[in-house]
């Protein structure tokens, strides 16, 4: 049985996993992860699973599980990603913020933020973007589908779709 | 990504710069990784 394995930080923020094995630790790798269960729907993780995801450094977060089809498997190609970094841009980051976003001391120019964006929209080699410069990938070709960003006060959000990411280390 | 978009914000780099990288696609110049704090991963699309 395959299960689909969401987590909710807020109305605003999930997480989702689907699926138990490689995705769900590639991702928490990848992301460098936050996450405690508080609550998991019969939900199936192996006991490496769940200490993978429990060794991470605490952050409230909800669990919830259900199936997802049967043809499922691990090597599912994964078409795209929605990825979101939340910079706090202030002089002081407010502690329930701490480890849950980025803080810059220095006010950005977000009008700066949207065209440095848009320039990465389209297919590009990202070879110089790449942060592991120790692990080369194959293919370094990449297309961002859409660049967002919100500004709310100090709080900057970047949202941003791409296909086919690197899963070894993404350069943020 | 978000580390050359942040830099260009601050002032520190040139747009222009971004695109010639780009254009390039040779992993080298100085560079600047955003840190994992406050990147998430909110979907996944199969």
């Amino acid at each position: 049985m395959n299960w689909n394995v969401r987590f909710r930080r807020s109305a605003a923020i999930a997480f989702e996993f689907t699926a138990p094995g490689a995705p769900m630790q590639v991702s928490t790798r990848l992301l460098n992860a936050r996450m405690s269960i508080f609550r998991i729907n019969e939900c199936r993780l192996s006991a490496g699973e769940t200490h993978s995801m429990q060794s991470c450094r605490p952050l409230s977060a909800f669990c919830i599980a259900s199936t997802c089809r049967k043809s499922f498997t691990r090597a599912f190609p994964r078409r795209e990603n929605f990825i979101v970094t939340r910079i706090w841009a202030a002089p002081i980051l407010p502690p329930l913020e701490l480890g849950r976003a980025w803080h810059i001391f220095s006010p950005l120019d977000v009008d700066l933020l949207k065209v440095a964006g848009q320039k990465f929209i389209g297919r590009h080699d990202f070879a110089a973007f790449a942060a592991n410069l120790g692990r080369r990938e194959k293919d370094t070709t990449r297309t961002i589908s859409s660049v967002r960003i919100r500004r709310s006060g100090p709080r900057i959000t970047y949202l941003m779709s791409k296909a086919m990411v690197f899963f070894t280390k993404w350069s943020a | 990504m978000v580390g050359a978009m942040t830099r260009v914000a601050l002032g520190k780099i040139d747009v222009s710069e971004i695109a010639s990288r780009l254009k390039s696609g040779q992993p080298e110049g100085s560079r600047f990784v955003a840190p994992a704090e406050g990147l998430y991963l909110v979907k996944i699309w199969y």
